[in-house]
């Protein structure tokens, strides 16, 4: 198993000027030039990277062809329950609880002989998203542990942690940590804060976390319960709260959550009932005011429906069944991907904002997560 | 939600908790396996025993009601340190897999159709037919059994007369040469076995025996460990398994007592049973483990009437309680899914069961009939550790009758025929209530009701004087879901009360031909599931639906040859198409998870001077998958064991068994539990 060395705070030292201090100086395009996004690129190339997985045991990796209407060739076999991230064309697949790693490989070179490395974090450790910072340095989220640990891209090695076990809940060691965004020096961190049975302690949380400090800043509560998907455009960030999974009457425990970053108002996009069950997934379509979110019901049932950003109206897209294998929106091509995983309709189903298309699946697994990257 | 912990347990487990009217309801099912026969006892007449000789009040039957089934018996097994499943697998169309060593869970395949779809009965007791993971073959001790009876195509009438995959029928030890039987057997990672049987005629019409096997097995065996990184070598390493160690305690005793038209049994069958569970190749638990408990007993009184004993009549009563328990620390296991904050975590059910059975017969020279109606009461309970407020303390009960209808005649003096009918009633219940995964959900308390039929058609030419015969059956069998199945609330189980029985179609067509020292036999065989059940895992949770289809179809072939009286040759190969039928695009037409195309046993004992023996065995296999989407593949692999056996008397026998000579040890990385390379053991076996 390999070791890593983990430093983690002894004291929780932050202030709300700090917190500020942050959030101000912040933005996507920070003025250190090693953490400027990499599709600047003058040679870039644009993919889909799908993560397949079956009904069972097994995953594989694959992206759609040139055409965009049919999944290539090039294929990685990985654990069965993945999360994908890319820096460019630089593919992160976090390999999730039980197998505990971190695989890297070129998006445009899926296979086995191109990996550049796979590390084994600590077992139980259930990675669960990761935020670039630079080249060389990211950040984990680890669904299991009450810290994010620091990992170099390009070499695989740990390095320092940021701890959050302040913010575990009674009777748990973690605050179940989701998914990450980072918003210039801070990575913000969605936390379920769920105790040992799994059962939610509270509402949600967004851990506001300095980078360079290592220190947690500020917590803004959601205010509806389990945080899972966040997305960030500017200084708006929505996270889909599930609140209590597969019961999708109307409620007030889920839905979607507005946080405004520059002045911490929380509001509510959409509650459940609206959404007609549990938001999972969240995509953003900036330019036409849209969040597109995955609305499970009585698993494994799960649809996807619109949501316009500026008055809350919902709207179901046609034609989906068990739409649990992820979404993203493609600003590029102006469509949004979803992966439909009824057993009988797996694939990639692309909406267009009026009606949908299917990739050519042939027999390939469903799809579990979708990841846009171009470089 | 996705990425959520997930238990991958492959021992038994989960579901279950706790009720307080579960030891009354043992009392009331051992009260009634007593009295029953008891209440008959005053037909006999008990004041003088009649000398009948050491013959059995069994009358053979007359006639064939389908395939010659195959009979395996210790000297098959004896000395050779195998495990039942892995004796089963040494037969063509059957497959096997363990996920460790001595003791650990494992199962069989017969011609495509594993788990629970294969009937397995002990002394005529099913076993293993309440949990959701299917019959554990580990868990049974070959020191106990004297016989091993497998039906593949054609169910026995007197055991329901209705399977999907086959029966395995389960003798323990009845009789011994003289009194009795001592076995001792040491070998690799401190494996070990003790058996004793005795046997005893207290009376010419009554008997009595008893077997008592004690086992036990460290399982620290080395095994290479990737780390669950197959894209990265350097972090491999050579480790030990932790935490597999195996104990058990079983025992069979038997009493039978013999009247002028009366047979009168009595069988006690117990076992206690703890293992660890070691867990994953890269992912070793530190102190999960298994805890089994199994109580039978079982008694029948058989009359005989009519002036040439033409009728005969059999009523029967089983009693069984059984209990499964599986621990774990969340801390140090890692397991998953966890209920309650406490780290000690313990999760288990107990099963009482029982089962009355009357069965008629009727006998002439060229046709019988015979009626069996069987009924099974079973009560479930929850055993878990914590109990948390909103868990869902769930009560299961099955009612169910069961009645077959049974007829074989000789149409020709060449040809018999054989037609069976089975109709069965059951009646589900289940308790309802608060149901909590990772949410909370409410399972409202219901009923379910089946009405399910199997028929069974066999043909068998024996042609007199010949030395060929030849046989066609033809079967519509199904499987009930167990109660586990439709009600179950697993860690990380999504309960699916509407699941429906399985059902398939088996026919095999069959020609056996004898001639001087060479016996060859081939078979061709065609399986058919329908609705099967298959456990569906998405965001974490798995749920069993009636999705699966599969078609399996091939040849058998056997050859059984003396070309002298010092060596015995067997070469047994299957060549089979098992593919899935289902409609998911990404299943259809995939080969099923751990069936290869082509498997081939060989087998040789050599007679050898100053009372040596050498008896040899190697099993090929062709590529297997260990998925349905035939991503994770396994080599084609073979294993060849060797047993070198001394006799220095009749009564004694010397064997040192080398198992897996090679050390081939061969794991797909994302289903890894590691097995033991080659093996050692020395045993001794002597009667009195």
């Amino acid at each position: 198993m390999r070791k890593t060395t983990r430093k983690r705070p002894d004291t929780l030292l932050w202030s709300s000027a700090f917190f500020l201090l942050g959030l101000l100086s912040c933005s996507d395009n920070a003025t250190n030039p090693d953490i400027s996004h990499p599709s600047s690129s003058s040679t870039s190339s644009h993919r889909v990277v799908i993560l397949t997985t079956d009904y069972d045991v097994s995953g594989v990796v694959k992206t759609l062809d040139s055409t965009g209407k049919a999944l290539s060739s090039d294929a990685l076999s990985v654990w069965d329950d993945c999360r994908l991230a890319a820096w460019g064309n630089e593919l992160m697949i976090l390999e999730r609880y039980q197998a505990d790693n971190l695989i890297h490989v070129p998006v445009d070179d899926l296979q086995k002989t191109a990996v550049d490395y796979q590390v084994a974090l600590t077992d139980n450790d259930n990675p669960m998203d990761i935020a670039f910072v630079s080249k060389t340095e990211a950040w984990v989220a680890l669904g299991n542990q009450p810290y994010l640990i620091e990992v170099n891209p390009q070499t695989g090695d740990f390095g320092d942690s940021i701890d959050l076990s302040s913010l575990n809940p009674k009777d748990n060691t973690h605050p179940s940590i989701q998914y990450l965004e980072r918003k210039g020096d801070s990575l913000l961190v969605s936390l379920q804060r769920l105790d040992a049975s799994y059962s939610a302690t509270g509402p949600g949380l967004i851990a506001v976390v300095d980078i360079s400090s290592r220190k947690l800043l500020d917590t803004i509560n959601l205010k509806l319960m389990q945080a899972e998907a966040m997305v960030l455009n500017g200084d708006d960030l929505y996270v889909a709260c599930s609140g209590y999974l597969m019961n999708p009457s109307p409620d007030s425990t889920r839905g979607l959550v507005h946080v405004s970053l520059s002045d911490k108002k929380v509001s509510v996009v959409a509650y459940g009932s609206a959404l007609g069950g549990a938001p999972t997934e969240l995509a953003i379509d900036t330019a036409n005011g849209l969040l597109y979110t995955a609305v499970q019901q009585t698993w494994p049932s799960t649809g996807v429906v619109s949501v316009s950003m500026d008055d809350g109206k919902v709207t179901k897209l046609p034609d989906l069944l068990e739409a649990g294998g992820g979404i993203a929106y493609d600003p590029v091509q102006e469509v949004l991907y979803i992966g439909e995983r009824n057993t009988d309709k797996a694939g990639i189903k692309i909406w267009d904002g009026s009606k949908m298309t299917s990739v050519d699946w042939k027999d390939n697994m469903p799809p579990s997560d979708i990841l846009i990257t171009d470089w | 939600m996705r990425g959520t912990p997930e238990v991958y347990l492959c021992t038994k487990s989960v579901s279950f908790l706790q009720n307080v009217t579960s030891a009354r309801n043992a009392f009331w099912c051992i009260v009634c396996a007593i009295w029953l026969p008891l209440s008959a006892a005053p037909l006999t007449d008990s004041t003088s025993w009649i000398d009948l000789g050491k013959s059995s009040a069994v009358k053979p039957t007359l006639l064939s009601h389908g395939p010659e089934p195959i009979t395996l018996t210790d000297k098959d097994w004896e000395g050779k340190n195998l495990s039942l499943a892995d004796l089963l697998a040494q037969q063509t169309g059957i497959q096997t897999r363990s996920l460790g060593g001595t003791g650990s869970f494992q199962q069989i395949s017969i011609r495509g159709m594993g788990g629970h779809r294969v009937v397995v009965t002990l002394d005529g007791v099913p076993i293993g037919d309440g949990d959701c993971h299917g019959m554990n073959l580990g868990s049974i001790d070959l020191n106990q059994l004297e016989k091993v009876i497998i039906h593949k195509a054609h169910a026995p009438v007197e055991l329901g007369g209705n399977s999907l995959g086959g029966v395995v029928e389960l003798i323990s030890r009845q009789k011994a040469e003289g009194h009795g039987r001592i076995f001792l057997g040491y070998g690799s990672y401190h494996t070990g076995d003790a058996a004793l049987s005795v046997h005893s005629a207290l009376h010419d019409s009554l008997d009595w025996s008893s077997n008592l096997s004690w086992r036990f097995a460290d399982n620290d065996y080395p095994y290479y460990d990737r780390n669950g990184t197959p894209y990265n070598t350097d972090d491999d390493q050579w480790r030990h398994r932790q935490n597999a160690e195996f104990r058990q305690l079983s025992g069979t005793h038997h009493f039978k007592r013999i009247f002028p038209k009366f047979q009168w049994n009595w069988h006690l069958l117990h076992q206690q049973s703890s293992s660890g569970y070691p867990g994953t190749e890269s992912d070793q638990a530190i102190l999960a483990g298994t805890e089994e408990e199994k109580f039978s007993l079982k008694t029948d009184l058989q009359r005989f009437w009519g002036s040439q004993e033409q009728w005969s009549a059999l009523l029967g009563m089983d009693a069984s309680w059984y209990k499964s328990l599986f621990h774990w620390s969340n801390k140090l296991d890692h397991l998953g899914y966890t209920q309650g904050n406490d780290d000690w975590q313990e999760v288990g059910h107990v099963s009482l069961q029982a089962k009355p059975s009357l069965a008629l017969r009727y006998e002439k020279r060229v046709y019988e009939w015979g009626w069996h109606l069987m009924g099974l009461a079973e009560n479930m309970t929850p055993r878990d550790k914590p109990v948390t407020a909103q868990q869902w303390r769930w009560e299961l009960n099955r009612r169910q009758i069961l009645s077959v209808l049974d007829g074989a005649w000789r149409i020709q003096p060449w040809l018999q025929g054989a037609i069976s009918h089975q109709i069965t009633s059951t009646h589900d219940r289940n308790s309802g209530g608060i149901l909590k995964l990772t949410w909370i959900d409410t399972i409202p308390a219901s009923s379910d009701w089946d009405l399910d039929q199997a028929a069974q058609f066999s043909l068998r030419l024996l042609p007199e004087q010949q030395a060929w015969q030849a046989h066609l059956t033809m079967a519509r069998h199904y499987r009930l879901p167990a109660l586990t199945e439709r009600y179950g609330t697993s860690l990380g189980i999504i309960p699916n009360p509407e699941l429906k029985p399985e059902s398939g179609w088996k026919a095999e067509l069959g020609t056996q031909i004898q001639c001087r020292r060479l016996q060859a036999q081939i078979t061709g065989f065609w399986n058919t599931l329908r609705q099967g059940i298959v456990w569906v895992q998405a965001a974490g949770f798995a749920k069993p639906v009636n999705i699966g289809q599969s078609r399996t179809y091939g040849l058998e072939l056997s050859v059984k040859s003396q070309p002298t009286s010092w060596l015995h040759y067997s070469w047994d190969g299957t060549w089979q198409s098992p593919r899935n039928q289902s409609t998911s695009a990404q299943y259809h037409d995939k080969q099923l998870p751990g069936e290869p195309k082509l498997a081939l046993n060989q087998h040789a004992t050599l007679q050898l001077p100053f009372h040596l023996s050498m008896d040899w065995a190697l099993r090929w296999q062709s590529q297997i998958y260990r998925d349905q989407a035939n991503q994770q593949s396994i080599p084609r692999q073979h294993n060849q064991d060797i047993t070198l056996t001394y006799t220095p008397w009749n009564q004694a026998k010397l064997s040192l068994a080398l198992q897996n000579l090679e050390g081939e040890e061969y794991q797909n990385v994302y289903s890894a539990y590691p097995t033991p390379g080659r093996q050692y053991h020395l045993s001794w076996s002597q009667q009195f």
